[in-house]
């Protein structure tokens, strides 16, 4: 169930309230732009996906069934939204695995309570997780670096409960093969 | 647990986080490619930590703000809530409409073409000064169309000459007026 003030903040913003609405974007920008951030690997992309969810989000929040969850609804849409424009950006070269490693010893020595860098974040999530295709990337990022319940997976990326346990097994087949070359470049550089 | 069983544990320990059991430990203790795989995944899941625990930073939080507050000035809300399968149904029957009232359309073209053509290549082949016989022969069940007041319609013209429907009713018309 939701909490009962997003509960209200959602009954106040399908009546027109644009101040409930400034709050529910308070509220959820910064998990929702990680969200966009991962699956686009790209800053300005994710701000624009970002933005573009939460005008939708306003423009049909009078079809949001109040019975049921908010979230996963909102994250549907944000994640429809940067599929839809990770369809239009120009297919990318794979990052190679050097490269990925690199960045991935940078973060490694790096201070763990500074914030990252967003460049070298987007190459090692693009790194581990770019070459897999839409459906088995979005089930990964939702199920293993979002770290949500299969159900809200279902709900997020609008597929059955065997359709998500089959795209996260190939995912994680192929982001494991990826991880252990990672590794074996890292190990051979040291 | 042998090794094919350690295999498909690893997926487990990086992806899920799950302890190592006693059966796993116990084997990997003997067998040193286990060993060296149950390192990697150990790596592995170090990985996706460094990368489930670095949030990116979202610059500028109020510029996107105030983008999405004067865009929503200008966007309406849509009010009205529509069930999922009510939606679903909709659109069956938008489809299906489209469909009965297209095939339906289609039909009635085919017909009157093969009417017209019909009654073309009987003008055309034969002198008819009968319109009762003009109408008879001019088998409008064949055509396969009910169009009712054709025979009276086409009884008015004598004499014809090879000419279209069209032109047939323009003729009838022009008749009608005098």
């Amino acid at each position: 169930m939701m909490p009962e003030n997003l509960h209200e903040t959602i009954a106040c913003i399908r009546n027109g309230d644009r101040t409930a609405f400034r709050k529910l974007v308070t509220m959820y920008q910064q998990p929702a732009y990680r969200l966009a951030f991962r699956i686009l690997g790209n800053e300005e992309e994710a701000r624009d996906a970002l933005q573009e969810c939460f005008i939708k989000v306003w423009q049909k929040i009078g079809s949001f069934d109040t019975s049921r969850e908010f979230v996963p609804w909102m994250y549907r849409i944000l994640a429809n939204t940067s599929l839809d424009r990770l369809r239009t950006i120009k297919r990318q070269p794979t990052i190679p695995i050097e490269l990925v490693s690199q960045k991935l010893e940078a973060m490694q020595q790096a201070d763990p309570a500074t914030q990252a860098d967003n460049q070298e974040l987007a190459i090692l999530i693009k790194g581990i997780a770019g070459m897999l295709p839409e459906k088995q990337k979005l089930v990964f990022i939702l199920r293993d670096l979002e770290g949500m319940p299969s159900a809200d997976v279902e709900l997020i990326a609008d597929l059955t409960e065997d359709s998500v346990k089959s795209n996260l097994y190939h995912a994680r087949k192929k982001v494991r093969e990826r991880l252990l070359r990672i590794l074996e470049k890292e190990r051979k550089i040291s | 647990m042998n090794c094919r069983d350690v295999i498909e544990h690893l997926d487990r320990i990086i992806f899920e986080e799950v302890p190592m059991d006693a059966g796993l430990r116990q084997h990997i203790e003997t067998c040193s490619s286990c060993h060296q795989a149950y390192t990697d995944a150990l790596k592995a899941r170090e990985t996706l930590d460094l990368v489930r625990r670095k949030d990116p930073v979202l610059r500028d939080p109020d510029e996107i703000m105030k983008n999405i507050m004067t865009a929503i000035r200008q966007e309406p809300q849509i009010t009205a809530f529509v069930p999922l399968f009510l939606q679903r149904m909709l659109a069956a029957a938008s489809v299906a409409l489209f469909l009965l009232f297209g095939y339906e359309q289609y039909v009635v073209v085919k017909k009157v073409t093969a009417l017209e053509q019909k009654f073309s290549e009987t003008t055309t082949n034969s002198n008819y000064s009968d319109p009762q016989q003009l109408s008879s022969t001019f088998d409008i069940s064949t055509a396969g169309i009910s169009f009712s007041g054709i025979g009276r319609l086409i009884s008015t013209v004598k004499g014809t000459s090879p000419l279209s429907f069209s032109s047939l009713k323009k003729q009838i018309n022009q008749k009608e007026i005098k």
